[in-house]
């Protein structure tokens, strides 16, 4: 069950995007957010996102059901905006026209369904779909290792204003660690309590939360432990944070990003053209 | 009649993914009531698997598991009952423990099975001395205690629930020899007493050797042996095939016997050591 979580998963492969620079991946994600965000329904721009994201899923050699496996969890979200927005964004309503040439406008009560809701509720689905999935492929094609090397790297001017930026990287390397950890660790506290009885998927919402007190008890007592024990391990093998410390792994740029980071690029610029003189809105 | 019986059970881990292992595969196996069973095979070859099968933890992916004659996936009602009948105590298993004092852990398993008041004080009571708490250690805090006592006391949390089938996954491991005895010690009595059946996992041949009537050996998910403990040791050379050695005593025998001493290869137990080496010494003084 706590296996299915894929956000902030890593998806082992050997292709181009997996072979980049953890930096490029990180600076283009956001170029790629900066993109979704610019895109507009009203033309082809949100064509443009959507291939772009599949042709990155391909080319990163990632099976595309690994899209609706991250897309699960946030459904309940999107559905639950989407109503509301469709049911309550004001605007110009629509009218259904009966064979009799009768014309019915569609709002009951409070509610009603407009063409600006309509117009939303399309871009709040492709949107926040396109962006799950494409910051998801940052995260299945870099090791969570890499990830933090690489905002250290490029937080680290950030050091001259005495922001610890070594000991935040540090710190989310350690929390990336334990995730997995952690995870093993609930299930086997879950099938060790349920193997006393505990009852942990039916009854009232309070029996519920209380049953997960034999659950969060444990897991919370083991987390401080082994923070505990790695905290001693860290000390014993002389880490004082990362003043002087050398890198195992040196981050390079080859060509490889440079090609990437010219594409991405070239992908902004034409969502960015797209939508400024609208084109292919005759075709929407 | 039997207790388990397991019909060609598979079971693979994360089905359908790049990491899809097959951790048992085409197991079968049928154990009698009342047996001391022993499991040994190597780190990964689906022991661990196999004894969560046992109460309905994992479900298989092909193949029946039978409690009492009764197929337990067979009606989900019926599972939560039988998972109580079979007491299963994981690896570390004091870590699992949760509340204020040692007694009200004791206690979460038998109230989840509907026991209330005097009911309920006598199997705590009864399974707290089996462990050997003493009333004093029951009023405190479990994590106030040692991680031997931490141990016997989320093992007394299974026995207190009366289970008909007691299973445990290696519940020596990390234990200093005394805490080990103890231990296990504690749990031959209780199946003396109870007259359960109890399945032992455990990596220690010498343990295996000393408390398991029955021995089952896994090995790569599937069944090589079921028989007897002594059965089991004497194919030393097949255990030798799959990396098990046979308990340190019965080495030494064996290297004794080839240096000539008239001893008995079937030795595996040190009070069986000390009879046969007593043996032969009265038989040289006799001539």
């Amino acid at each position: 069950m706590l296996k299915d979580i894929t956000i902030g998963q890593y998806y082992p492969s050997v292709s181009f995007v997996h072979n980049l620079d953890p930096r490029t991946k990180l600076l283009l994600s956001f170029v790629f957010i900066a993109s979704v965000f610019i895109a507009r329904p009203y033309n082809i721009g949100y064509a443009i996102i959507i291939l772009m994201t599949g042709a990155l899923y391909i080319i990163s050699k990632i099976p595309v059901k690994m899209i609706f496996k991250g897309l699960k969890p946030i459904i309940p979200i999107i559905i639950f905006t989407v109503v509301i927005n469709l049911l309550f964004l004001n605007g110009e309503i629509v009218e259904i026209r009966w064979i009799d040439g009768e014309t019915v406008p569609l709002r009951w009560w409070i509610f009603k369904i407009t063409y600006e809701g309509i117009n939303y509720a399309v871009t709040i689905i492709i949107r926040i779909s396109c962006l799950i999935a494409g910051t998801s492929l940052l995260t299945y094609t870099t090791r969570p290792m890499e990830l933090t090397d690489a905002i250290e790297t490029l937080l680290s001017p950030l050091k001259k204003i005495k922001v610890p930026v070594h000991e935040f990287a540090m710190m989310m390397t350690i929390a990336l660690r334990f995730i997995p950890t952690l995870i093993d660790e609930t299930d086997k506290i879950m099938s060790a309590q349920k193997a006393r009885g505990a009852c942990l998927d039916n009854g009232t919402l309070i029996q519920r939360a209380k049953a997960l007190i034999p659950i969060l008890i444990p897991l919370m007592i083991s987390a401080f432990r082994r923070a505990d024990e790695l905290a001693l391990a860290m000390e014993c093998r002389c880490y004082n944070g990362g003043e002087g410390r050398t890198k195992f792994k040196q981050l390079r740029i080859s060509a490889r990003d440079m090609v990437a980071a010219s594409v991405m690029i070239l992908f902004l610029s034409l969502v960015i053209i797209v939508n400024k003189f609208n084109i292919g809105w005759f075709l929407v | 009649m039997a207790v388990i019986e397991i019909q060609n059970l598979s079971y693979i881990y994360n089905p359908g993914t790049p990491s899809a292992r097959v951790a048992l595969k085409d197991f079968s196996i049928s154990i009698e009531a009342g047996k001391f069973v022993g499991i040994i095979g190597h780190t990964g070859s689906g022991k661990s698997t196999l004894i969560q099968h046992f109460n309905g933890l994992l479900k298989p992916a092909n193949g029946k598991v039978l409690i009492d004659g009764i197929d337990i996936w067979e009606d989900k009602k019926t599972l939560k009952k039988l998972r109580l009948e079979v007491g299963l105590v994981f690896q570390y298993p004091e870590y699992q423990l949760f509340e204020e004092t040692v007694e009200k852990d004791i206690a979460f398993g038998p109230l989840n099975m509907g026991l209330e008041g005097e009911e309920l004080n006598i199997s705590v009571e009864k399974a707290a001395q089996f462990a050997g708490i003493d009333s004093e250690m029951l009023k405190k805090s479990p994590f106030e205690l040692s991680g031997g006592q931490k141990r016997r006391a989320a093992i007394a949390g299974v026995l207190a629930m009366h289970p008909k089938i007691l299973v445990l996954d290696e519940p020596a491991a990390g234990l200093d020899p005394v805490g080990r005895r103890m231990i296990l010690e504690q749990i031959k009595n209780y199946h003396k007493e109870q007259k359960n059946t109890v399945i032992l996992v455990s990596h220690s041949m010498e343990d295996i050797a000393k408390y398991a009537t029955e021995v089952l050996v896994i090995n790569k998910g599937e069944k090589l042996m079921y028989a007897p403990t002594n059965d089991v040791f004497r194919q030393s050379a097949k255990l030798a095939e799959i990396g098990l050695a046979l308990p340190q005593i019965t080495r030494v025998f064996h290297d004794l016997i080839e240096k000539g001493y008239p001893l008995r290869p079937d030795i595996y137990t040190i009070a069986d050591a000390k009879n046969e080496i007593v043996r032969i010494v009265r038989e040289k003084n006799q001539i």
